[in-house]
């Protein structure tokens, strides 16, 4: 059940910026955007294509949107465990 | 609060930077300080240092390996090989880097305290879902497809089954197996979440096609001898008839195989476990991701 409410933390995430926002939040969301010069794709991938116009990539919302994300679903899960590790053994 | 705004300032400033390794970093010092500070009376420094350390450089070691040293291997066998070797080498050799990882968890899995054991049970997504891309990625009528699969039940029923009876080192999640809809929820919503410890693997978009869209590496494009359903660019939204270059029986195939050699703890969930499903959600999106993009690291990706 817990996994399961986890689950639906995603797919609410997933609606959410669907119907919503409406926004891909990432730098990357650019298909021909690079980041680094020691791994980064050269040729545009195809498969990680953006799903929304390309009109606001990196606009102030789709960055604030990326960190609001992230902390939802990566972060924030991982600040718990360092509060797990300072509790009282 | 104060990894809340230096998330913020990185993203400000150093968007391009690889701001999420270095955010990463900052969180990695500051939980071993304050881990090392809360338990330092108690005499456990050790013990916290451990604790703090392991799982996340753990994490951090095996994305580098997932998303950087597997593809550069990979561009060195293309370079020196043919495309067909390459692709026979990666699939032929991927069960000993497999075992190393794998050994590897097991073995610092006896260094964290019990009261840690559920978050780093969670690493274990990590490695399924780099497993299971790498065993998608070759196509289910390929007799490479069933090397891999032989491998992993193997390898878990060895584990699982007789390790286990010698020394408790498995530790699998009670939610291992949940895997599975979390493959075919983010293949029918076209969604994968922003993914990554830094932003260095290829899925890149919150919404990605990588699932339909990803080919086998030995059948590049559509062939009669792989069934598939191609991707319609009328469908760009839902994609709940799960058409794909990758075939949508090939999940099944892999989850039986997978699911039921292994055996999980079980066990009472609590808060903190909701927090760890978050996380071992994440993990395996990683993972996916990295090995359904490693054909694209290795051929297109600037490793030199």
């Amino acid at each position: 059940m817990v996994f399961l409410a986890a689950v639906a933390v995603n797919i609410a995430i997933w609606a959410i910026d669907y119907f919503a926002v409406g926004y891909q939040s990432s730098n990357y969301y650019s298909v021909t955007y690079t980041v680094s010069s020691v791994a980064d794709a050269v040729t545009p991938n195809l498969d990680s294509t953006q799903m929304f116009a390309t009109t606001n990539v990196n606009s102030t919302l789709s960055v604030a949107i990326g960190l609001v994300y992230s902390w939802v679903l990566w972060k924030f899960p991982l600040i718990i465990y360092s509060f797990n590790l300072i509790e009282k053994k | 609060m104060i990894l809340l705004a230096i998330d913020i300032l990185l993203t400000v400033y150093v968007l391009a930077v690889y701001n999420e390794y270095i955010y990463y970093g900052i969180y990695v010092i500051l939980t071993l300080i304050i881990a090392i500070i809360n338990n330092a009376g108690l005499n456990r420094t050790k013990e916290a240092l451990c604790n703090a350390l392991i799982p996340l450089m753990l994490i951090a070691f095996l994305y580098v390996c997932y998303s950087l040293f597997l593809p550069t291997l990979y561009n060195v066998y293309l370079n020196n090989l043919s495309s067909m070797s390459s692709i026979f080498l990666v699939v032929y050799a991927y069960p000993f880097f497999d075992l190393l990882f794998y050994g590897l968890t097991l073995f610092l899995g006896t260094k964290v305290e019990l009261s840690v054991k559920s978050f780093f049970a969670n690493i274990h997504f990590l490695m399924i879902g780099y497993g299971v891309g790498m065993i998608l990625i070759i196509g289910y009528t390929e007799v490479e497809f069933y090397y891999l699969i032989g491998y992993f039940i193997f390898k878990n029923i060895f584990v699982n089954w007789i390790v286990r009876n010698w020394e408790q080192v498995v530790s699998n999640p009670p939610c291992l197996p949940g895997w599975g809809i979390l493959y075919y929820v983010s293949y029918g919503l076209s969604f994968i979440p922003i993914i990554g410890v830094g932003k260095l693997v290829i899925a890149k978009s919150f919404m990605s096609y990588i699932f339909a869209k990803t080919s086998t590496i030995l059948y590049t494009y559509s062939n009669p001898l792989y069934p598939s359903n191609t991707f319609s660019a009328t469908s760009l939204t839902f994609n709940s008839s799960l058409n794909g270059n990758i075939y949508w029986l090939s999940g099944v195939i892999i989850w039986v195989a997978m699911t039921f050699t292994q055996r999980y703890d079980r066990k009472k969930p609590n808060l903190y476990d909701f927090f760890y499903a978050l996380c071992g959600i994440h993990l395996f999106y990683m993972g996916i991701a990295s090995s359904l993009s490693l054909y694209v690291l290795a051929s297109f990706a600037n490793l030199k």
